[in-house]
């Protein structure tokens, strides 16, 4: 992916990635609340990332080139901690 | 893309999912230079030197002030005496400089073109104003993405409420004596203008004048269409979301013909029409809605959410402008709606879809906030019209 090889900028907000997303979570919530120190475990639970079926599509659409899928599949691990 | 052939028909391959959008971040900040460039050229024309001057000053200034603070961010790589120093081409992007590139246009385009009093002191308020609007409303959030709240829309507030008064005299009006410009102009775009209810001041006649910008004001926002090209090339290029401009101008123009009907009850000589459009077309509206409230980083991050945000905004926007005493409501109500929205979009009940409970929402707050006004409007001083 050249696109994502690229130097990350910083995200602007546009919202391309929550309107694209099929499954209708928000992958800029949990990209905000994953870089946060630290991280508050009962946030991420709560913005429901097990949803995510990795399909890529946040990362595809991201004109600032993060990688929010990786992200936001990291975050499944703390939402599956008890 | 390359085509394979198979036996039975004949397929593409592509890379999916499909790739759907082709520029970047850059891109977009340079798609809203390029959508500024039409009101830039416009006040260069109506005002001369001194619009581009105003423009220049704080253009530099926010520029210097984020550089400096690029490199305060980095200091730890950049002086750095082993082999992590990284040089400063390394640690500077395009965005360190288009981003307060472009607050500092907006900013110098919404200064009134003035003399000052004492003369020549036009230099300190702008720098003063640009470096507290960066430095404040930007730079101590973290900088491009991270800021609550608009540059620009915050050194403007800063210097509206500092130096206001010291703004006095001529404006420098049509500097190059055009012929379709009209120098001797009695109505003012610009905070007077606002401050004066009378009836015969809501004519067809002025809202012409106001909407193609034949009249005095602040240099960016006399010529409504030079505004309305951008707007256009900034929704043709999906740079703003819609959502927001679209509720926000439909609740403006629904209050303000409630006002007019308000007032057109009281006093015959108002048409209710053209007061609405009067409202529309005078002040800095359409260029706030184009250049300070549809900037993405301040706004929720959801549809319905960005829905409710322009109808909230646009409802300081009328209050302030028909109740308070302060002339021109845009940028207060800018900022106080970019304070609102982490709320507005806070993650227990912001909905990244439109559902039921969101539509009723927004449903909701539109018309209790038409009740609201058409309540408050029944306590209007009426005798000012006269
Ligand atoms: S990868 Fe997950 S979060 Fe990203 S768009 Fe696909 S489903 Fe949504
Ligand atoms: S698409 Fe990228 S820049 Fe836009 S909101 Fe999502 S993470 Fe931020």
């Amino acid at each position: 992916m050249a696109e994502s090889m690229k130097k990350e900028q910083p995200c602007i907000r546009c919202a391309e990635c929550v309107n694209r997303c099929p499954v209708g979570i928000n992958p800029v919530f949990i990209m905000n609340t994953m870089k946060s120190m630290p991280v508050d475990k009962a946030k991420v639970k709560a913005l429901d990332p097990l949803k995510c079926t990795d399909c890529g599509i946040c990362t595809q659409v991201c004109p600032s080139g993060i990688d929010v899928a990786t992200i936001v599949k990291r975050s499944k691990v703390i939402a599956k901690l008890p | 893309m390359e085509t394979v052939a198979t036996k039975p028909v004949e397929t593409q391959v592509a890379s999916s999912p499909k790739k759907i959008r082709h520029y970047g971040v850059t891109a977009r900040y340079v798609d809203a230079l390029i959508a500024l460039a039409p009101v830039t050229i416009w006040s260069y024309l109506a005002y001369g030197v001194y619009a581009i001057r105003n423009v220049l000053i704080s253009v530099v200034t926010m520029m210097l002030a984020e550089f400096v603070f690029v490199i305060i961010k980095n200091r730890k790589v950049l002086f750095a005496k082993d082999a992590t120093k990284k040089s400063l081409k390394d640690v500077l992007s395009p965005l360190d400089f288009l981003a307060p590139a472009i607050s500092g246009i907006i900013f110098g385009l919404m200064v009134p073109n003035r003399d000052t009093n004492p003369e020549g002191m036009i230099y300190f308020y702008l720098i003063v104003s640009a470096l507290f609007g960066i430095i404040l409303g930007k730079l101590v959030f973290g900088g491009t993405g991270r800021n609550i709240f608009n540059p620009a829309a915050t050194a403007f507030v800063f210097m509206i409420v500092c130096f206001q008064s010291k703004f006095s005299g001529a404006y420098h009006w049509n500097a190059w004596g055009l012929s379709f410009l009209d120098s001797s102009a009695s109505v003012a775009s610009d905070a007077t203008a606002l401050t004066l209810h009378t009836a015969s001041t809501y004519t067809w006649d002025n809202v012409s004048a106001l909407f193609f910008g034949t009249i005095n004001g602040a240099a960016g926002e006399t010529c409504k269409i030079a505004i309305l090209i951008g707007l256009a090339y900034l929704l043709i290029r999906r740079d703003t979301d819609w959502h927001v401009v679209v509720s926000f101008l439909v609740t403006f123009l629904c209050m303000s013909l409630i006002a007019g009907l308000f007032m057109a009850g009281h006093n015959n000589a108002v048409d209710p029409f053209a007061y609405t459009f009067y409202q529309l077309c005078s002040g800095g509206v359409l260029f706030g809605v184009t250049y300070l409230l549809a900037d993405p980083v301040t706004l929720p991050l959801t549809k319905p959410s960005r829905v409710l945000h322009g109808i909230l905004v646009a409802m300081m926007v009328v209050m302030i402008r028909t109740f308070a005493s302060a002339p021109e409501g845009m940028a207060y109500a800018v900022m106080m709606g970019n304070a609102l929205a982490c709320f507005i979009d806070y993650f227990q009940w912001s909905s990244p879809k439109w559902n039921r409970k969101w539509i009723l929402i927004d449903a909701i707050s539109f018309v209790v906030i038409l009740g609201l006004f058409a309540w408050c409007m029944t306590g209007f001083d009426y005798s000012v019209l006269q």
